[in-house]
């Protein structure tokens, strides 16, 4: 019974910034509002959907195309690129965009050289077509991995099934393998989908206004929060969209073949031009991606390593970590208890608090606010109290975190959970132990591993975060994201690379996890995307 | 005096009309084993629980060794009755070795007991050199032997098995069945085994209580079950039964399509109609070309053919035949009756079976 209450409490509390952001309608439109809307938002929403389209269309591309060179043709260097390729995403997207502008806009290096050479009046970096190329670059891993994980868990049988009814095997990979495989192909690219309708930081950085800026704009410029809800809603109604259409699509169709174990196709051998190409493609593309911009970092970051590397830094990296410690044990708390609800038969609950994984940062920074203002004000009237009691604090933040987070914690502790059968703890019961043992020997031994992953994907992401740091953060927290914001804001793309190194090696701890784990089964207990694609479909059915 | 107890034992769920246990009464005496027989939903899982302590009840009263465990003011918590249980499921503990899983219940023993203890039970159920896997590492069979020694080992006063041999392929269920029955017997406990196969329950049981629906339809030795059944439904779902219409004569005789029945040794029906229970077995064809009764059909069931034959009035009854004769479909027979039991139901009993 508390339980229940407990959990029912946590799930509204994250899920309230939500509905306060659309009840912000009820409120007439202010000036701001009106004059955000009528000086370009059809501009800000055709920016938006340009980029939505092109990072959906160059990451489906790229992802499917080196998913299906990597497990289906063997070449040199094959079992390094087929987990190397995933290293990506260590990389967050605003720093993968700040490296390009630094290095190829108008004023960079690049440009520079290239004009000496007698070519001037080339095009510069910030451009749609940049911003999409960008996107690309630093999302198309989810695809990548979803689609390779597809492939390898599609068995030989179907193959051989579709080769006795006439297909030779490469007509049997366009038209069984790669149908089958489509389910998880769509996660891949639901997942870029909100990751880009998300961003925040990489088009600030590009000068490339979409809503998320817009509402940025319309809260820290023009001081008006309202409006900034009210934009904010907006993009909620396009993500529910999204969501809608891809539920609609997958609707009645069932992909998972019943073998218990499905075996892998054996790869085809390359030779001659085929392999140079297959092996020069995957280098050209983890090159761009993720070589060149490592290698970018790290020379930027020696260069001004002595004038940075302080005390100052160590307390930006020092409050980056510690915000990242209480939100992951604040929130696995949270997971473990919404988990247990809904092993209950709970799901509501449960629906209500994986709900703002889907949400731009943005939003939830918005919604985070106002509500902790909200509850300022009444606690205030209610206990008659002089001044604000939570506003100032890290309340909206951890909320927001909480809000945005607790399905990354929520899956792989929900995984671990369905181990423990109801038969299990009846049994241990019925030898005579009581709750607290139950606790003790079971449930807690059993649920390390689960507690543990979700302890790691909310601390890594935590620390990369950046909208919902920036908007809420109180006077003197910056983080490391924080820097690199401001530092890119005022172009100091020097600068910015000591902070930037320091969060991609924190991210690269469970990326290589996630990288190096093979079978579609194992990648079932815990690991980011999965959980990530997990988290999709729940929310989505 | 027995060491379980139910008095009108009484249980239903609040999100259904329908009664879950219904005025449940019965006892079982030390050492027996007695099988809860019936269909899916009758309501014998949920006895099953009551007794262990999983589930509350309504109204009526559980009392285990003379000591009331359950009633509508007392509820003693599965934990501290004293009872074992094995799923179906097995349920072992996946993070411990066999060897942790049947020590979990024998923390209140010290070191030299638990020791003792385990090489005993796992001597027992034939596991002595698998002590140190895990149960991911054992076959479904093996997993449920150290589920069983698991519930053994802290000296239960019963042992509760609730369907344990369902999720096991069949070849390996009837070996199970022959190990586990050897066990218990030799351990002496007494137990119950939840199960909707009748044949488990003869291999297995002393005695059977068939449950349909929340109540129970009769509790005997599995014989009388199979050849004395009180009432139609118990008839029919221990074995094939077919029913004729019969007619009671002026000395007591039944006579009916496929020839007259001795006196009824079966009472408690005294209203007409009435039907007469039948089994394949009571049921011989001799091949007669002037015969009034042909074979419809013929399954062959490896040691013995099933055959189902029709009457000139159009009912249908079933023989079993060895098969090394075989009637194909056509032929003409007489029927010879060789039943030494008399059951007989009203007519009006049969008809509502599902």
């Amino acid at each position: 019974m508390i339980g229940k209450t407990i959990s029912f409490l946590i799930a509204s509390l994250v899920a309230a910034p939500i509905l306060i952001i659309l009840s912000s309608w009820r409120t007439p439109m202010d000036d701001v509002f009106l004059h955000l809307v009528t000086t370009g938002l059809s501009d800000v929403l055709r920016n938006t959907l340009w980029l939505v389209i092109g990072a959906a269309v160059g990451t489906t591309f790229l992802g499917v195309s080196l998913a299906m060179i990597t497990t289906t043709f063997e070449f040199p260097g094959r079992s390094f690129f087929n987990w190397a390729l995933v290293l990506p995403l260590a990389i967050p997207t605003y720093v993968l965009a700040f490296i390009a502008i630094a290095l190829f806009d108008v004023t960079g290096p690049v440009h520079s050289q290239l004009r000496a050479w007698g070519f001037s009046g080339l095009p510069g970096m910030r451009s749609r077509f940049g911003i999409i190329f960008v996107m690309t670059m630093a999302l198309y891993p989810y695809v990548y991995l979803l689609a390779r994980n597809g492939f390898l868990s599609t068995s030989k049988r179907a193959t051989e099934v579709a080769q006795s009814l006439g297909q030779t095997s490469a007509s049997a990979f366009f038209k069984v393998i790669l149908p089958m495989t489509q389910p998880m192909i769509l996660s891949g690219l639901m997942l870029v989908v909100m990751e880009t309708l998300a961003d925040f930081g990489a088009v600030s950085i590009f000068n490339y206004d979409t809503l998320t800026t817009t509402l940025y704009k319309a809260w820290f410029s023009m001081f008006s929060l309202d409006s900034a809800a009210k934009f904010s809603s907006l993009l909620i109604v396009l993500v529910f969209l999204i969501l809608w259409i891809e539920k609609k699509a997958r609707q009645r169709k069932r992909y998972t073949s019943s073998e218990k174990q499905p075996h892998p196709n054996p790869r085809k051998i390359l030779k001659g031009a085929s392999r140079l190409c297959a092996v020069a493609y995957c280098f050209i593309i983890l090159l761009i991606a993720f070589m060149l911009p490592i290698l970018y970092l790290l020379s930027e970051t020696f260069s001004t390593l002595k004038q940075d590397l302080d005390l100052r830094y160590f307390g930006f990296l020092g409050r980056s970590l510690a915000l990242s410690a209480m939100a992951a044990i604040l929130i696995v708390l949270s997971a473990w208890v919404i988990g247990l609800a809904g092993r209950r038969g709970q799901s509501l609950i449960v629906r209500l608090a994986t709900l703002g994984y889907a949400l731009p940062g943005t939003i939830l920074a918005v919604g985070g606010i106002i509500m902790v203002t909200f509850l300022d004000h009444t606690l205030a009237s209610l206990f008659h109290w002089d001044g604000l009691f939570l506003t100032g604090t890290l309340c909206a933040m951890m909320l927001g975190y909480a809000a945005r987070f607790l399905t990354l914690a929520h899956n792989p502790i929900e995984s671990a959970l369905h181990r423990i059968t109801p038969h299990i703890e009846e049994a241990a019961r019925s030898l005579g132990l009581s709750s607290f043992n139950i606790l003790k020997k079971i449930h807690f031994p059993l649920l390390k591993s689960g507690v543990m992953t979700g302890a790691l994907l909310v601390f890594v992401d935590v620390m990369k975060e950046m909208p919902i740091t920036l908007m809420t953060r109180p006077f003197g927290w910056d983080t490391l994201a924080v820097k690199i914001f401001q530092f890119t804001a005022e172009g100091e793309w020097d600068r910015a690379a000591l902070p930037a190194i320091t969060l991609v090696l924190f991210s690269l701890v469970p990326v290589i996890l996630l990288a190096s784990e093979r079978s579609e089964r194992r990648l079932r207990v815990g690991t980011p995307t999965a959980v990530i694609a997990a988290s999709q479909a729940t929310f989505a059915s | 005096m027995p060491i379980i107890e139910l008095r009108e034992v009484k249980k239903s769920y609040k999100n259904t009309i329908s009664v879950a246990v219904y005025n449940l009464s019965l006892s079982v005496e030390k050492g027996e084993i007695l099988a809860l027989l019936g269909p899916s939903g009758s309501g014998k899982t949920t006895l099953l629980r009551l007794i262990a302590g999983f589930e509350t009840l309504d109204a009526g009263e559980i009392l285990l060794d003379g000591r009331c465990v359950a009633s509508e003011k007392v509820h003693l918590p599965a934990e501290k009755r004293g009872i074992g249980m094995v799923f179906q499921d097995s349920s072992l503990f996946p993070h411990l070795t066999v060897r942790q899983n049947i020590a979990f219940g024998l923390f209140r023993y010290n070191k030299n007991e638990q020791l003792r203890k385990i090489s005993e039970m796992a001597d027992l159920v034939g596991l002595t050199g698998f002590l140190d896997r895990y149960p991911h590492e054992l076959s479904g069979g093996q997993q449920q032997r150290v589920a069983l020694a698991r519930a053994l080992a802290p000296s239960p006063i019963v042992l509760l098995l609730d369907e344990p041999f369902s999720s096991l392929d069949p070849d390996m269920r009837s070996k199970m069945r022959e190990d586990v029955h050897e066990i218990l017997k030799r351990v002496g406990i007494t137990a119950i085994l939840v199960t909707h196969d009748h044949e488990e329950a003869f291999a297995m049981a002393s005695k059977i209580a068939v449950i349909n629906a929340g109540k129970l339809e009769q509790m005997d030795t599995p014989e009388t079950i199979y050849h004395l059944p009180k009432t139609a439904f118990v008839a029919d779902f221990v074995g094939s039964a077919d029913f004729i219409p019969g007619k009671i004569m002026e000395d007591g005789t039944i006579y009916t399509e496929i020839g007259a029945f001795p006196n009824v040794t079966h009472d408690g029906v005294t209203e007409a109609p009435i039907v007469v229970m039948i089994r394949p077995d009571d049921v011989h064809l001799i091949p007669d070309p002037d015969g009034t009764a042909s074979v419809v059909t013929k399954q062959f069931r490896g040691s013995e053919n099933l055959y189902k034959v029709s009457l000139p009035s159009g009912a249908i009854v079933h023989s079993s035949e060895h098969s090394l004769v075989d009637y194909p479909h056509g032929t003409k027979v007489r029927i010879a009756l060789t039943a030494t039991h008399t059951v007989v139901f009203s007519a009006s009993s049969i008809g509502g079976r599902g």
